[in-house]
């Protein structure tokens, strides 16, 4: 059974700042200028365009959790004018953003002793509601120019849960852009 | 002589953006969605020079699809192009056969280097 979280909020707000720093780095990846926003407001958005949603979920040992993303359709138009690209499916846009994100957030937990596996990513559309589960949860708010995106991050952690001791003989993950031949 | 690269992500975005890369210098590419779909293709469509393939995809995901091609001696080569950067997973990559690991998002300019290495066109 799992009960409220054993563990304090620490290892929460560890994932959290990693999942900042992540997000920070995959628009810069893009050269998709971006700031951290403390509210969501709307940006680029009528009252009536669908909003594209993206999760991913995740496991390791004693945690588990999902990965949420929201934005607008024309916030994801935005990131696709500022890649260059003239057309994409949004919501396949957004899965991707979506993978690679919880992507860069796991290789970035490896080395805190928080090792997961990561699931692909289900997408959809619509006008979306979404209600904050009895689990630790975390909006973020992201913004650029002419679009906004909202990352929410929830996790359960199980009362056996603990942080992996790390072995100074292990390798590092391989980092977004590395290239490795065999 | 064309030379073909089989691109497997299910992503359009990413096999887009690959595609695009390939294509500006000459290649024809292939797409798949998945492990499943990309043996298919394979089967339809023999010659398949050099083969990209995403990890973590539904029904079969890149490290099935490496055992399916050992196991049909499926001699193309493959680089691995992922979100993944686990040393686990790159060492298992390794051990099924796969020659490269790229971690998205990728770098146009370090793909096509590899590709032109391994599958230079018009051979």
């Amino acid at each position: 059974m799992v009960s409220a979280p054993a563990v304090p909020n620490p290892v929460f707000q560890l994932i959290v700042s990693q999942l900042e720093a992540a997000a920070m780095e995959l628009f810069d990846a893009y050269r998709i200028a971006v700031r951290k926003s403390e509210v969501a407001r709307g940006v680029g958005a009528s009252a009536s365009e669908p909003s594209n949603l993206a999760v991913v979920g995740f496991v390791g040992e004693g945690i588990r959790g999902s990965l949420v993303m929201v934005a607008r359709e024309s916030s994801v138009l935005a990131w696709l004018e500022a890649m260059g690209e003239t057309s994409a499916d949004c919501a396949d846009v957004l899965g991707e953003f979506a993978n690679m994100l919880l992507g860069r957030l796991k290789t970035r937990l490896i080395p805190e002793g928080l090792p997961v596996q990561i699931s692909t990513p289900t997408t959809g559309s619509g006008n979306l509601r979404l209600s904050i589960p009895p689990v630790l949860s975390k909006w973020l708010v992201l913004e650029g120019e002419d679009w906004e995106l909202r990352i929410r991050i929830d996790t359960t952690f199980e009362p056996q849960f603990a942080l992996r001791e790390r072995r100074s003989t292990e390798a590092a993950p391989a980092q977004a852009g590395e290239a490795i031949f065999f | 002589m064309t030379t073909s690269i089989l691109v497997i992500d299910d992503s359009m975005m990413v096999r887009k953006q690959v595609a695009n890369a390939l294509k500006a210098q000459g290649y024809v590419v292939l797409e798949a969605v998945d492990g499943v779909d990309a043996l298919a293709k394979l089967e339809a469509t023999p010659g398949t020079r050099l083969i990209v393939c995403d990890v973590n995809m539904p029904r079969m995901n890149g490290l099935e699809f490496l055992e399916q091609l050992s196991a049909r001696k499926v001699a193309v080569p493959v680089v691995m192009l992922t979100t993944e950067g686990q040393p686990e997973l790159i060492q298992r990559a390794k051990a099924l056969g796969a020659i490269g690991w790229l971690v998205k998002p990728f770098k146009p300019e370090l793909l096509l280097a590899t590709a032109k290495k391994l599958a230079p066109t018009g051979t």
